[in-house]
């Protein structure tokens, strides 16, 4: 199928560019929340985004593919406890997508 | 589409952590006994002692809380170092203006000027988490109750106990409401006191 869009308008050119993988609405809610922390427990993160276990665990999965957030595993005591956070690739690309959309936000007309 | 509001992303993330209620109580323990240091020389160390309670207090948030709403730790919020190093020289240069310019002529203020210092610390406290309303009326309270002890008790070592135990008495009951209410509203779930990212 082919497109016949604009490739000069410049919303479409940031639409090309934004990254697919902090697009997807669950992973931007993770990627906001981690921003604003040093690190989080998986407990934390699923109160504030409100994903369901296996939503978040699948999405974390992703994230951790693509570089933008570490897992480290522990004990507290006797049970096992997960610590995330955002890797300085992951910090960067969450700050150019912020960017892009602001920049693609200010091109559309009001 | 709206833009993302970190800002906002953040002070609900803070805001969690100060629904249990446990800094009330913290902080009402403290001014209670510190409270007890200024009303009889005896107890005079108890102010300083009061501190440790920080202690227990965390001890219960890792039993309490963060198996209800999980962890999260924060970068110091900027300007946080700023803010206190000038709220407490604020509050130092005050207290001691009113303790001993004069020959101690204005410490019968002591109760009004510590309800201000009492009011610029919850201010400070609360703006992290964006002011409401209610904190405003908290603030405004803090105040009057500062004003009424001062005209009330001649003698301002017990003015300024009294004072630090009616913010107590209005504390810990508070901090104990939102703690039932926080640990109803919260239950720990199997899933979440065992491992939580199974993959």
């Amino acid at each position: 199928m082919t497109t016949t869009g604009n490739n000069d308008n410049p919303v479409n050119q940031y639409l090309t560019d934004i990254d697919k993988t902090i697009h997807e609405p669950a992973r931007l809610m993770i990627m906001a929340n981690l921003y604003v922390v040093e690190n989080a427990d998986f407990t934390f993160l699923m109160g504030q985004t409100r994903l369901t276990w296996g939503n978040l665990s699948s999405h974390l999965s992703k994230l951790e593919k693509a570089g933008y957030v570490a897992v480290e595993k522990s004990f507290i005591g006797k049970k096992p406890h997960t610590m995330l956070y955002l890797t300085e690739d992951g910090r960067s690309a969450f700050q150019i997508y912020r960017q892009k959309m602001e920049r693609m936000l200010d091109e559309l007309p009001d | 589409m709206s833009q993302i509001d970190l800002e906002k992303i953040e002070r609900n993330a803070r805001r969690v952590f100060n629904q249990d209620g446990l800094i009330y109580i913290f902080m009402g323990l403290l001014l209670a006994m510190v409270g007890w240091s200024f009303s009889n020389t005896r107890f005079s160390g108890l102010g300083g002692l009061a501190a440790l309670l920080i202690f227990p207090i965390e001890i219960v948030r890792r039993r309490v809380t963060y198996p209800r709403v999980g962890y999260a730790k924060f970068a110091l919020p900027k300007g946080l170092a700023r803010g206190l190093i000038g709220l407490t020289v604020v509050a130092v240069a005050a207290l001691t203006l009113v303790a001993f310019v004069g020959d101690g002529m204005f410490q019968q203020y002591m109760p009004i000027a510590i309800s201000i210092v009492f009011a610029l610390s919850f201010y400070f406290g609360i703006s992290m988490e964006g002011l409401r309303w209610r904190s405003l009326a908290i603030i405004a309270l803090i105040l009057a109750g500062g004003g009424a002890v001062t005209v009330l008790f001649e003698d301002w070592h017990w003015g300024t106990a009294v004072l630090f135990w009616i913010v107590a008495v209005i504390l810990i009951p508070v901090g104990a409401i939102k703690l039932i209410c926080f640990m109803r509203d919260n239950p720990i779930r199997e899933t979440f006191a065992h491992d939580d990212n199974r993959q």
